[in-house]
């Protein structure tokens, strides 16, 4: 017979367990559950040539869009580009994520802890959200609105989801009157930042 | 995170509501995962039961009872979700963690704690969201009771019922 708090104390390691591998979100108090986590070989070698892979990509795409970026914020504060690669200022400039609602911007320094926020504003809603910085290789990004973010396709509803490192979308939704969500993740599975953008009417 | 880059409107309930949307959302997400298997859904849970708090805070008056209400929101949209899943046909199976759709997850959960899910899951439903609101969630009596809009007395009695029934499930697997 199981003692009533071992009971109690194995049910909670089980959900927390449980709920850890369906859930990107970890509650801090959750920070034990991955040591908990039995790897099998093949979820193993998955994970590892999936990382791999992202790696190669990753590396493709961050060397492209940081010289994109170089390029703009150069551009930008009037300087020419140097005609030597090496030469080139390194950006101090952290990612950072850009939110415009109905024209006020709300800026959000991005790393690996997690966060949430939330955004009340008047509708009807125009978002527009920017990724700009030194943002890792795996990014992703999923805005969404509505009861099924899912659907993108869905009437009242609509969702982006974008792997791409920077990124700019501009939402003008009328319809938008409710709320917009916009989830993003760095450098892994784990959200980072999850900002609720709840709108009046 | 650094909190200096981001611009917030601090006034009033704006400020309140920010603090409670980064204090309970996760743990609200976890919950609703919890009960219904579905992170996606979850996520549009909660999101909702924020919104709906967003919309009659002015109205309420007593903000110190907002973690109660956004908890019980969480639990009737799930209870709600569960309807919808048997009406439609679409009810997720009780949780098989040898079958294939779980399988990535139930891989990675020792056997221990595979017969628990099972053993918590196989609950009725209002044992269930009682025993993961008490046990899991860690909420006293009170805060078990306000969630699940039942009297204190009756969840001390399911608990001890619901646990009866996971210890001789236990001892049964």
């Amino acid at each position: 017979m199981t003692p009533r708090n071992n009971l109690e104390q194995t049910i909670r390691d089980a959900f927390d367990a449980y709920v850890g591998d369906r859930v990107a979100h970890r509650r801090p108090d959750a920070a034990t559950n991955a040591r908990r986590r039995r790897w099998l070989p093949t979820r193993y070698l998955l994970t590892a040539s999936t990382l791999c892979i992202t790696a190669i990509v990753g590396s493709i795409v961050w060397a492209a869009t940081s010289r994109s970026t170089d390029h703009r914020q150069a551009s930008r504060s009037g300087q020419t580009q140097p005609t030597n690669p090496t030469t080139q200022p390194t950006p101090s400039s952290a990612c950072s994520l850009q939110v415009s609602v109905n024209d006020r911007t709300y800026t959000f320094e991005l790393s690996q802890n997690r966060d949430v926020r939330h955004i009340a504003a008047s509708g009807p809603a125009n978002i527009a959200a920017t990724t700009s910085g030194k943002c890792p290789e795996r990014a992703a990004w999923i805005l969404s609105h509505g009861n099924h973010a899912v659907d993108p396709s869905g009437g009242n509803s609509w969702a982006v989801e974008t792997s791409e490192t920077a990124f700019q979308l501009d939402f003008d939704a009328p319809q938008c009157s409710q709320s917009a969500a916009i989830h993003g993740c760095l450098g892994g599975f784990s959200v980072v930042q999850t900002i609720l953008i709840s709108i009046q009417d | 995170m650094q909190r200096a880059a981001v611009e917030m409107d601090a006034s009033g309930g704006t400020a309140q509501m920010d603090g409670l949307y980064r204090e309970m959302r996760s743990n609200l997400v976890w919950l609703a995962t919890g009960l219904l298997d579905d992170a996606a859904i979850a996520e549009e849970i909660v999101q909702e039961a924020f919104l709906g708090l967003f919309r009659r805070w002015s109205q309420i008056s007593n903000h110190e009872a907002a973690p109660s209400y956004l908890r019980r929101s969480v639990i009737n949209a799930a209870r709600s979700e569960l309807r919808r899943r048997a009406l439609t046909r679409r009810r997720v199976a009780p949780i098989d963690l040898t079958s294939n759709s779980a399988a990535d997850s139930g891989a990675l959960l020792n056997e221990e704690y595979s017969q628990v899910v099972r053993a918590v899951k196989a609950l009725p439903r209002r044992q269930q969201e009682i025993v993961l609101l008490r046990y899991w969630q860690g909420l006293s009596v009170r805060e078990t009771s306000e969630a699940t809009g039942v009297s204190a007395g009756t969840v001390k009695s399911t608990c001890a019922r619901a646990l009866q029934k996971i210890r001789q499930e236990l001892e049964t697997q």
